[in-house]
């Protein structure tokens, strides 16, 4: 059974579509990362894939199950980009991750010792422990990501979805989670996150699926950037060329253009 | 043709300019009345030789009355418009400005009490007995939701809960109705002559209902009622003040209840325009029942008028204080 | 002269405490999703709820909590479909609630605009036992669904995406918190009034902010700050002679500055005796420049 299959979807706002016939399997213990340009699309398919956003055509599965029909969603963790709009109050790092659990509780059960040892556990993966009593905006961008993910990994997910969760964070933290992703592969977990440069993830990814213009352009083994992608402050903004297996910006898997 | 036609439009024209004869499609005198028992003198003195309207809707608090254009028109064309000053500003306002010298201010009339002065004894020329009142009272200054408290000078309008003194209005009105309307002047005298003997016979039904009662207070929502109590030898006790909407606060509660313990009060009376609210939480207070008072301000059922009413009063009262007879 | 011997004092007291309590336990939602004045539009459309009611000669108290409910649904809903912006859409709430009332009053034969002035400022005084009765079970039914439900609404108020993504039940939550401020603003019209209502709720979670670092922390004592204000503003008013609804959301605010004045000063003070966190490491270390 795969973990998340999606089948022809297409996707549109407001009478434009954002995604036509996308169609891409997941399998258990995959880390898949979903790639392209800003405005292709990728965040759109993650974002229906979880139903944030609704199926125009086609369908959804998710662990083997119909999506309008799955109810199982403890079972999903979900990393956005960052943290919710909603904060005219002050929270607690621990009360966010806390948030994590209810999806395995339900809304009707106190937290009990089970949960608080969770929080704690997917704080120490973090390497944040330490700070779980303060409040969540005295943190620096890195280690509110962090959090986040502590908050999906607290609900003992079998999928992790992550929307770009490099983005715009130190390097010291980028570190961290991966070693928190590496750790939740080993132990079985699913994998499915959007990026735009992988950084220190790159290990970690089995697959490589690149969003264009709304189709699935590539699929395949992570590319090798090259050229001026392989410089440190290449920004990967620019468009890809619409290519199957032949791959990116014309090179070959074992070529290598020498570096200008 | 034309010779006849100039004679005929300088006659109209004069009859237009003779002043305070408005005329409606009708050919009916137009008054227009501020409120209720105000339009209950006109109606009886006019008989069936005027038109009247009133400003104040039945049901409707007068208090604080707005005027719609229509109405500020109505008031512009009247041959006399008859108000109470101070009682109701916009309806001052309106007079002021469109019928300055067609107004019978019925306020004018009659000696006035100052607000606070409604002890016993006689007739109460305006101005102080040396009582200021009954303590911690009524009209009082700081206290909240004030505005109507004055006539001019801290005077009390309510004067037509006052048989004697109505009486001198009618008289008044009725003279005044004869300046303006000369071709009708008997009718109006000797309509206000009968409904002053009905007044006298009230005024006999009060003093001998109101003669020996147990209890003197009379315990109200707001101080309406001072011409009344005047008049019969009562003392007046209001919760609010002048104002009937105005909610008290702790202490000024706290007081009158206080007062109402003291004295044995049975009864808290109540005004049928306004919420029952503060009379009951203070008969609840107190353990007393609650009553209506009417102060004819305006009339709830049109079938009645300002008789029935003040009967009704007059048995909600003897019920109330403990009368005989 | 001690007032509270008297049965409409002690039940103007509890009316107050009640509310007190309830009042930011609902607030604290409202305000950690930037909702804060949503308490006032509500209470406008609740005075519209009035007029019906005084038009219709029922209860205008029941009235008033079916067109505010009716009128807090309809925002929930505006606002999950993102088309109507904010401000905008409390504006028209705002507006057309007063409004509303105004002229269904003008309307009805035997009310006058007058009639709304307790609604506006608040009846504390004239509050008799059935009134309490009702404050006393919508208060304790608002407080139970705000704590008992703590957990799930502190997850959609903080990251509503997260929320549904979790299978948490959003919009019946949503429309749960729709309906609680609905009564919450009709049993708070004795106390303060409509025009005031939002105080209520919201200042008592401003003051707790200054001290808290936490949601649970910030929303016990924003819970006990409305309590004492409420209970204090009845006692001082009973003393000054002052308007009980008015004179508790003075105390309220005279409370949120002086935590917020002792918030600073405190910090002032630990700043000069504490060393500096340890900082972020940062992602390109400076080297002295070699010197050739």
């Amino acid at each position: 059974m795969s973990v998340v299959t999606v089948r022809h979807a297409a996707v549109g706002y407001e009478g434009r579509e954002i995604l036509h016939d996308v169609s891409l399997t997941v399998e258990p213990g995959d880390v898949v990362a979903i790639l392209g340009a800003n405005g292709s699309g990728k965040s759109t398919l993650i974002r229906t894939i979880l139903r944030l956003v609704p199926l125009g055509r086609g369908e959804i599965d998710l662990f083997g199950t119909a999506q309008r029909k799955f109810r199982d969603w403890a079972r999903v963790g979900y990393v956005p980009q960052r943290l919710g709009a909603g904060s005219g109050v002050p929270a607690t790092v621990g009360e966010v991750v806390a948030s994590g659990r209810l999806a395995r509780r339900g809304i009707f059960r106190p937290a009990g010792a089970a949960d608080k040892a969770a929080v704690r556990d997917a704080l120490t993966g973090v390497s944040l422990l330490d700070r779980v009593d303060d409040p969540v905006s005295t943190l620096s961008g890195g280690q509110q990501q962090r959090t986040l993910i502590a908050r999906a990994l607290a609900g003992k997910p079998d999928l992790l979805v992550l929307d770009e969760p490099t983005a715009g964070v130190d390097a010291g933290s980028q570190e961290a989670f991966a070693a928190a992703l590496g750790r939740f592969q080993l132990a079985g977990g699913t994998i499915l996150l959007v990026a735009h440069e992988l950084g220190p993830l790159r290990p970690l990814i089995d697959r490589a699926v690149v969003v264009h213009q709304g189709r699935i352009a590539f699929a395949g083994l992570p590319p090798e950037p090259a050229g001026h992608h392989a410089e440190p402050d290449h920004d990967h903004v620019h468009p890809h060329a619409v290519q199957q297996q032949a791959g990116i910006c014309e090179w070959a898997p074992t070529d290598r253009i020498a570096a200008n | 043709m034309r010779r006849r036609l100039l004679p005929v439009l300088l006659v109209l024209a004069t009859l237009a300019g003779c002043g305070g004869r408005a005329a409606t499609a009708s050919g009916k005198f137009e008054i227009v009345t501020a409120f209720y028992p105000l339009q209950f003198l006109s109606e009886r003195i006019g008989g069936d030789v005027v038109s009247v309207t009133t400003l104040t809707k039945p049901g409707a608090e007068p208090h604080d009355v707005e005027l719609t254009p229509r109405q500020v028109g109505d008031v512009a064309k009247a041959g006399l418009a008859v108000y109470i000053k101070g009682f109701q500003p916009a309806v001052d306002q309106a007079i002021a400005l469109e019928a300055k010298d067609r107004a019978f201010n019925a306020a004018s009339v009659v000696p006035l009490l100052e607000l606070g002065d409604d002890d016993g004894g006689g007739d109460g020329e305006g101005g102080g007995d040396g009582e200021g009142g009954d303590d911690g009272d009524s009209g009082g200054d700081g206290e909240p939701g004030h505005e109507h408290e004055e006539a001019a000078g801290g005077e009390d309008p309510h004067v037509w809960l006052d048989p004697v003194r109505f009486a001198t209005i009618a008289d008044r009105l009725a003279e005044r109705l004869g300046q303006a309307d000369p071709a009708h002047a008997a009718g109006y005298t000797e309509r206000a002559r009968g409904l002053r003997a009905e007044l006298a016979a009230l005024n006999t039904e009060f003093t001998d209902g109101l003669k020996t009662c147990q209890r003197r207070e009379l315990v109200t929502s707001h101080t309406a009622f001072a011409y009344l109590a005047n008049r019969y030898d009562l003392h007046q006790v209001g919760i609010t003040g002048i104002s009937p909407e105005a909610e008290p606060t702790p202490q000024r509660l706290a007081a009158v209840a206080r007062e109402a313990r003291a004295t044995g009060t049975t009864t808290i009376y109540f005004e049928t325009l306004v919420s029952p609210a503060v009379a009951e939480t203070l008969a609840r207070e107190v353990g007393a029942r609650t009553a209506v008072l009417d102060p004819l301000e305006g009339l709830v059922d049109q079938k009645a008028d300002y008789f029935t009413v003040m009967r009704q009063n007059l048995t909600a009262l003897t019920a109330g204080l403990g009368c005989e007879g | 002269m001690d007032l509270f011997q008297y049965d409409f004092m002690m039940r103007a007291l509890l009316g107050a405490l009640i509310i007190g309590l309830a009042a930011p336990a609902l607030g604290i939602y409202l305000v950690q999703r930037r909702l804060s004045l949503i308490g006032d539009g509500i209470g406008h459309v609740a005075l519209t709820g009035v007029g019906v009611g005084l038009l219709l000669h029922q209860s205008p108290v029941l009235a008033a909590v079916v067109v505010a409910a009716i009128g807090a649904v309809g925002v929930e809903l505006i606002r999950e479909r993102g088309r109507t912006s904010g401000d905008l859409a409390l504006a028209l709430l705002f507006y057309g609630g007063i409004a509303g009332g105004v002229v269904l009053v003008s309307l009805s034969a035997d009310a006058s605009s007058n009639s709304l002035v307790q609604y506006l400022f608040g009846s504390l005084i004239t509050t008799s036992p059935q009134d309490i009765a009702v404050i006393a079970v919508l208060g304790v039914a608002v407080l139970i669904a705000m704590l008992a439900f703590r957990p799930a609404l502190f997850a959609i108020s903080n990251d509503e995406e997260y929320a549904k993504v979790s299978g948490l039940p959003v919009r019946a939550l949503n429309l749960l918190m729709a309906v609680t401020t609905a009564v919450t603003v009709t049993i708070a019209m004795r106390t303060v009034g409509l025009l005031l209502i939002s105080a209520l709720m919201v200042i008592p979670v401003a003051a707790a902010q200054q001290v808290t670092r936490g949601f649970r922390t910030t929303m016990a004592a924003a819970m006990g700050i409305g309590l004492c204000a409420a209970g204090a503003g009845v006692v001082v008013s009973a003393e000054a002679d002052t308007p009980p609804g008015a004179t508790t959301v003075i105390l309220a605010l005279a409370v949120f500055v002086a935590l917020t004045v002792g918030a600073v000063g405190w910090r002032m003070v630990r700043r000069r005796s504490q060393p500096p966190r340890d900082v972020e490491p940062p992602d390109v270390v400076l080297q002295e420049a070699e010197v050739r």
